[in-house]
Order: C-alpha cells, then sequence, then structure tokens
C-alpha cells in the first residue's frame, strides 16, 4: 500500500513540468488558442468594440450578403452579423464561465466536506446530487428557468444548479482518495484543523482533476445556453445571444445562410476548443496516462 | 412456448389493425402549427380555434371571396322599413351530425345562449340589439330589434355566431360535444397533436369531396414547410412570411397569398402614464415609419393600414394623421408634453403567436429610440399574453387582432360604452362612442362610409392605438389539390369543395 503511494505521487506531475508539457500536447494547444482567440472577440464584444452597435437597425441594408461593409452580412432588420456574434460570443462565455464558476464552487466545496465528513452527512449530500444528476441536464434547465422566468441572471443560476452535482461527484471521489494519505494523516496529528487540511493539504491536491472538468463542463454549460436561447428562454430579444441568432434566423436560413452560418460556426468551434482543450489537460494530468 | 403464441398474436393484431389505421388516399392532410384552445364556437377567439371550428359547424350567413355576404343555413333575410324587424327564412332538409333536423328553434337557442351572459360569448356585444325572437314556423325566425342596427346581418357571418343544437344547449356542454351541421364532423381531438375530421355524408350542400381531414399541429413552420417539400401533407396553412415567401417561384407547391381584414397594431393603453397625454401617444404615431416595420418584420409582405382594413370602407392613409414618419413634429410633440427626455415603454409581445411579432417589437424599439423612448419587451408565452390581454394588464402590446366586412362589428367590442374589451383598449373618448352609435344606428350607405371616415381620422389623430400594417394569410398546397379558394376572413370552410386526385 505504501510503495503503490509513493509510486503515485512520484509521477504526479508538478505545475512547472506541466507548464513544459502543455506545449507537447497538440490538442491541448490547439483548443487553448481557439479559446483565446474567442475570449479576446468575447472581449471586444463586451467593452463595445464591434463593428456596429449591435442593435442598430440599417433598414435599407437589410439581409445584405457578407461584404466589405458588412464583413458577416446583416440581418432582416439590417444589424450587423458581424458585430452581434461577438457581443453572443461575449454572452455565451459570460454565461458558461460564470456558471462553471458557481457550479465548481458549489460542487467541490459540497463534494469535498462530503468525502471528508463521511457517514450521515456524506448520504445526505450526495443522496440530493444524485437527486439533480438524475435529470437529463437540459431538461432540468429547462425546468429551473421555466419557473424562474427567462433572463441571462436565471440561465446562468440553472445551468449552476445543473452542473453542480458533477463537480460534488469527482471532488467527493478524490477527497476520499487522498485524505488517509500519510501527509493528510501527519497533518492530522499535528492536530491541525479539519478545514485547514481541506484547504491546504487536500484541495491542491485534487485541483488537477477539478480542472479538467472545468473545462469539460465549459464546453456542455455552452451547449446548454445556446440550447436554452434557441428555446427562447435565456437572453432575451434584441439582446444577440449565439443560440437565439440561431433559432431567430432559422427560417431565414434558405435564402441567407450568413445568418446561421457564423452564429453556430462560432458555438461550435468555441465547443471544440473546450474540448480539446479539456482533453489535452486530463492525458496531460492523468498518471495513468503518462508515457503512452 | 407461452411467449412465442403471446409474440404471434401481437403481431396478428398489428397485421390486422395497421390497414385501418392507416390514412385513406382520399383524406386531406393538412399541416399548421397551432392548435386550437377549444371547442366551444361561441367563446373562442383565437384564430387557431375558428379554423377548426368552421369546418365542423355553420353560421346563418358567411362571406365570399369578395367579402359579399352569402346564404349558408339561411337562404335570405330582410328588414322592415323601421329597421326594426330582420326575418330570416331558413334552408330546408338540414340536419345537425346526430341527424336532428335543424330548425328555427335551434336559431333562438344558439342566439339565446349567445346573449346570456353567463356563456361569455366573444362577439354578444354584436347583438346586444337583439329584444326577442320568434318562430312563426319551423323554417322562419323573425328577430326583433331595440334600435335600428345595419351591421347584425353582416356580423352574423362569423365562427362566434355558428348554430347550435337546441338538445346540446339545453342538455350537454357545447365545450365538449360537437353537433353541428357543416359539412366535417370531428372524430377524435387530440389537443397539439392531430385532430381527425370525416366527411358528413349527409351536407346540404355539394361536397365535401373528400373522404375527411386530418390535421396535423407541427409546431414549426419551417418544419410545414419541408413535410410539404416531402410530400407527407398535402395542405398547409402558414402565418409567418419569412417562411410563405420561400415558396414564392416554387414550381412544385402552390402557394395562395390573400390579403386579410386583421391588423398588425401597436396598442397603447391611455389608461396608463404617461400615455394619458395626447401628445405623447401622437408622438409615438408620428415616429414609427410603418412601411419600414413591414420590411424588416415581414419581409415586405403587407400594406400599411389605418384602423380599417375592408376595402369598402378604409381611407387612404395619406389622409390620416402622421402616416407620414416625422421625428421633428414626434420631439416637438413630446416637449409639448413635457417628456423631451424620453420615457420607458413597456411592451408585451406574445413570444411566437404570430411569428412576426417579435420583429414587430424589435423595430418599433429601434424606431422609438430616435425620440429618447426606450421599449422594454416583455416576451411572454402565447397564453399568458392572452390573459395579460384581456385583462387589460399591460401599458402597450404588439397585437395581431381580426377584422371584420363592418367597421361597427370590427370595432363594437373596444370602442364603445361598457365594450367587452374596453379595458383592453384602454381609451375612450364622447366622440368616439357617439360615432359608433350612429354606425350601427344608419342605414344609408353614403351616410355610413361618412361617419366611419371621420372613426377612422378621429382615432388616427388620437392614437389610442398605432395601427401598422395588414399582412397576408397563405395556404399552399400540393398540385393534386383542386378546387380552393382562399377567403379574405380566412375561412376554411371552403375547404368543401376541395378534391384531392393524388
Amino acid at each position: 500500500m505504501a510503495a503503490e503511494n509513493t509510486v503515485t505521487l512520484a509521477l504526479r506531475p508538478t505545475w512547472r513540468t506541466l507548464a513544459a508539457n502543455f506545449w507537447k500536447e497538440r490538442g491541448a494547444v490547439i483548443g487553448g488558442v481557439i479559446i483565446a482567440f474567442f475570449l479576446v472577440v468575447g472581449l471586444l464584444g463586451l467593452i463595445g468594440l464591434t463593428p456596429y452597435p449591435v442593435v442598430e437597425q440599417h433598414a435599407i441594408d437589410r439581409l445584405s450578403a457578407p461584404d466589405s461593409t458588412y464583413l458577416f452580412g446583416t440581418d432582416q432588420f439590417g444589424r450587423d452579423v458581424a458585430s452581434r456574434v461577438m457581443k453572443g460570443t461575449a454572452n455565451s462565455l459570460q454565461v458558461a464561465l460564470l456558471s462553471v464558476a458557481i457550479s465548481t464552487l458549489a460542487g467541490t466545496a459540497l463534494g469535498s466536506i462530503s468525502g471528508y465528513v463521511g457517514g450521515l452527512l456524506d448520504n445526505v449530500i450526495m443522496r440530493l446530487m444524485d437527486i439533480i444528476f438524475a435529470f437529463p441536464g437540459l431538461l432540468l434547465a429547462l425546468l429551473i428557468v421555466t419557473i424562474l422566468g427567462p433572463g441571462l441572471d436565471n440561465t446562468i443560476l440553472a445551468i449552476s444548479i445543473v452542473y453542480t452535482p458533477i463537480f460534488a461527484r469527482v471532488a467527493r471521489g478524490q477527497v476520499i482518495s487522498v485524505k488517509e494519505k500519510d501527509y493528510v494523516l501527519a497533518a492530522r496529528a499535528l492536530g491541525k484543523r479539519d478545514w485547514m487540511i481541506l484547504v491546504r493539504h487536500i484541495l491542491p491536491n485534487i485541483a488537477s482533476v477539478m480542472i479538467v472538468q472545468v473545462t469539460l463542463a465549459l464546453s456542455w454549460a455552452l451547449i446548454t445556453e445556446a440550447g436554452l436561447s434557441f428555446l427562447g428562454l435565456g437572453t432575451q430579444q434584441p439582446e444577440p445571444s449565439l443560440g437565439l441568432m440561431l433559432s431567430s434566423n432559422r427560417a431565414l436560413a434558405e435564402i441567407a445562410p450568413w445568418l446561421i452560418l457564423y452564429p453556430g460556426g462560432a458555438i461550435m468551434l468555441m465547443v471544440l476548443g473546450f474540448n480539446l482543450l479539456g482533453d489535452g489537460l486530463r492525458d496531460l494530468l492523468d498518471p495513468q496516462g503518462r508515457g503512452r | 412456448m407461452k411467449k412465442l403464441t403471446t409474440l404471434i398474436l401481437v403481431l396478428l393484431v398489428v397485421l390486422v389493425a395497421v390497414p385501418f389505421t392507416s390514412a385513406q388516399d382520399n383524406t386531406l392532410i393538412l399541416g399548421r402549427a397551432v392548435d386550437a384552445t377549444g371547442l366551444d364556437p361561441h367563446t373562442q377567439t383565437a384564430f387557431a380555434s375558428l379554423r377548426l371550428l368552421e369546418l365542423i359547424y355553420e353560421p346563418l350567413v358567411t362571406t365570399d371571396q369578395d367579402l359579399n355576404l352569402i346564404p349558408v343555413l339561411a337562404t335570405d333575410w330582410s328588414f322592415s322599413d323601421d329597421g326594426l324587424t330582420l326575418t330570416f327564412n331558413l334552408r330546408e332538409g338540414v340536419t345537425f351530425h346526430d341527424g336532428s333536423a335543424f330548425t328555427a328553434e335551434d336559431v333562438i337557442a344558439t342566439f339565446e345562449r349567445i346573449l346570456d351572459e353567463e356563456t361569455a360569448s366573444a362577439a354578444a356585444t354584436n347583438y346586444a340589439s337583439i329584444e326577442s325572437m320568434e318562430a312563426p314556423d319551423d323554417l322562419t325566425v323573425v328577430f326583433t330589434l331595440s334600435t335600428p342596427d345595419a351591421p347584425i346581418v353582416s356580423a352574423m357571418a362569423s365562427t362566434n355566431a355558428v348554430i347550435l343544437s337546441s338538445d346540446v344547449i339545453a342538455s350537454e356542454d357545447p365545450a365538449l360535444v360537437t353537433v353541428g351541421t357543416g359539412p366535417f364532423m370531428l372524430e377524435n381531438w387530440t389537443p397539439d397533436d392531430s385532430t381527425s375530421l370525416t366527411a358528413n355524408p349527409d351536407w346540404w350542400g355539394e361536397g365535401p369531396f373528400v373522404d375527411g381531414i386530418e390535421i396535423r399541429i407541427i409546431p414549426d413552420e419551417a418544419s410545414i414547410l419541408a413535410a410539404l417539400r416531402a410530400g407527407t401533407i398535402d395542405f398547409a396553412l402558414l402565418n409567418d412570411p419569412l417562411v410563405a415567401t420561400l415558396l414564392i417561384g416554387d414550381d412544385s407547391i402552390d402557394l395562395y397569398r390573400t390579403p386579410t381584414l386583421s391588423y398588425n397594431v401597436l396598442q397603447l393603453r391611455a389608461a396608463v402614464e404617461p400615455l394619458d397625454i395626447l401628445e405623447v401617444r401622437q408622438a409615438i404615431s408620428c415616429a414609427i415609419d410603418r412601411q419600414e416595420v413591414i420590411d424588416t418584420a415581414a419581409l415586405g409582405e403587407g400594406v400599411v393600414t389605418g384602423p380599417l382594413t375592408m376595402a369598402s370602407f378604409a381611407l387612404p392613409t395619406d389622409e390620416l394623421f402622421c402616416y407620414e414618419k416625422n421625428l421633428d413634429m414626434a420631439r416637438e410633440l413630446l416637449a409639448t408634453a413635457g417628456m423631451e427626455d424620453g420615457f420607458t415603454l413597456p411592451v408585451i409581445v406574445a413570444n411566437a403567436e404570430p411569428p412576426t411579432a417579435s420583429s414587430i417589437a424589435q423595430n418599433i424599439q429601434s424606431q422609438l429610440a430616435e425620440i429618447g423612448i426606450t421599449v422594454e419587451i416583455e416576451s411572454l408565452e402565447f397564453g399568458t399574453y392572452v390573459d395579460r390581454w384581456l385583462g387589460g394588464d399591460f401599458t402597450a402590446a404588439v397585437a395581431l387582432n381580426g377584422g371584420r366586412i363592418d367597421p361597427y362589428t370590427m370595432y363594437s367590442r373596444y370602442w364603445q360604452v361598457d365594450a367587452r374589451f374596453q379595458e383592453t383598449a384602454g381609451y375612450l373618448d364622447d366622440t368616439l362612442d357617439q360615432l359608433m352609435k350612429a354606425g350601427q344606428a344608419e342605414t344609408d350607405e353614403a351616410a355610413r362610409y361618412e361617419i366611419f371616415a371621420e372613426f377612422q381620422q378621429h382615432l388616427a389623430e388620437t392614437s389610442p392605438w398605432i395601427w401598422l400594417y395588414s399582412g397576408y394569410t397563405y395556404t399552399a398546397a400540393q398540385p393534386y389539390v383542386t378546387g380552393w379558394t382562399p377567403n379574405a376572413s380566412d375561412a376554411l370552410y371552403f375547404l368543401s369543395a376541395v378534391q384531392v386526385d393524388k
């Protein structure tokens, strides 16, 4: 048992080797570049550095195909699609990042307390998580948004709730696997308080696994946000969101394909980016997967 | 062994059942996006409900393609010289779907039900002048009116005034039991899924020429279009101009585009601040380029309209107040009202019914921003929207309201004292009320035209609502569907003349 632990610990990469190895993991690099690109685009959209104001209507130029004036064309109101894709990207990323941040915090806290304390509390928390987890993600998100009403804040809340259990589960499993390790026992023998042990000794050791989970959850959150907006329950018109652009323009796809192509492409690329990054990080951080 | 026997039995049942459940070749398969919300023809207001009920029930009179009154269950009618007695001769040999004969008694029971406040009938206001009814014989009905009421006959050309069987009224709930006289009989209604109708073999008219109609609810109009192109449906009702216009130039599907009497409107409730100020409402009217609304929201599919949409009464829009966008005037008016800094205007809109509503709201939002009015769009699910609309629980609303061939009938529920939807209209003044009353009583055509010309000008000038445009309704059919004549009052009644030859 002890020997096994030593082996595992020796193989666990340090943050420094991780950074060095990252550049060798091609998928992760590509994913990272894609995400970085969209973060910049989204940021520009957020601070309003778009070619045109996102809700400005140029009725005369409605439904014009992509050209030098309107890079991605215009919609039926003559609104610039490029600007709307930029702001839509910002809105989508904002929802994804915020909701995953909330579910990471909540899930990790619940899961690690559950795993560390054990017993009845563990049972209560995890069964509660199981109940949430039993619902398909989009369905539960739909239910929550229907009850709370549509809008950006409620979408964030809904997605946070939906993805909390997965973080709780992962965190709990990890905490259980490290809480009997020698360094934890040592810390406990030294009389450190439980919460200090959790925060100082356990959390840093499960962080790498959580990071992989975060990147994967970001791609799901993006898709869920797009789905909710597509159904009219997320971002509300005239504020753009990628999913909403798809649903409100799908009737026009035949005569104005650019209305679907660009927002759809943006969603696809961002999800691809997060998945590549997540997969790459997993390979990088998973001790068992080293040296393939 | 037991399992095997069960399996064989099940297979046998399926094999035997399949030929009976599959639709017969001569059934018209109709696709549409929205289903009926109920079956009581006297209380339903949703277009979607009327489209189903007009296949099953018949009124005394209806309108043809050119909006002329034509007889249905009545063969002819006449007013007495003083205009206080209206006599209908009824059609002979008509039977209800349950086999009972149609007589004057059914007409009287029907109008008693419509006028009964407990029924909460949608159109009761239109028949309020009926004082008493009697039946000298089985095929004659005499209405005695309290006041001359010129538009009452055209008001009866409505699905809200179809004749029910007196037996059903007496002992059943018409919301559950559908016994009409119409060309089709309701066989099965699965809400939001499908409806089966069978042809009425004893129908008095010529037809129907199909065995029945199967209505399929396909919630997305783009999917209806796909179903048409794939040949899985024969006939379709389309509301979304963005979808329907894709069929222009498509030779494999016949598209019928019909102007409608219904109108898209921005309803302002003058009961709410700051819309109670005349100049504020007028400023909104002057700031909106109505043609731009059509161009953006409906891809140009519509015509700018004033309050009246029927050609026989509608004034040219350039004779109406501020139908030309005038931003300077709009700003001046706002300044007069002391609102030069603008204000926030909450507007409710149904999220998909009609499909253009949200786009209309977005274009208005953009246009009103030019004079500093911030439009806050509240997008509601259709049911919630209707509840708030009926209750007058809104400041402004983008709406699609139905039109009628007579101006009095069209607006009696909004613009007069005690009108059923007065709360929804949110505005009334003495001039409006008097004009409506005069228009109801006047029988001379030219004089009525003058009254309703003033009515339109008054409404446009006081701007309680901002009338925008009239669109089209679209029906689309496979080339093998023949004999269809679309009707401006949207009536599917004439599906009785359609033939299917696959």
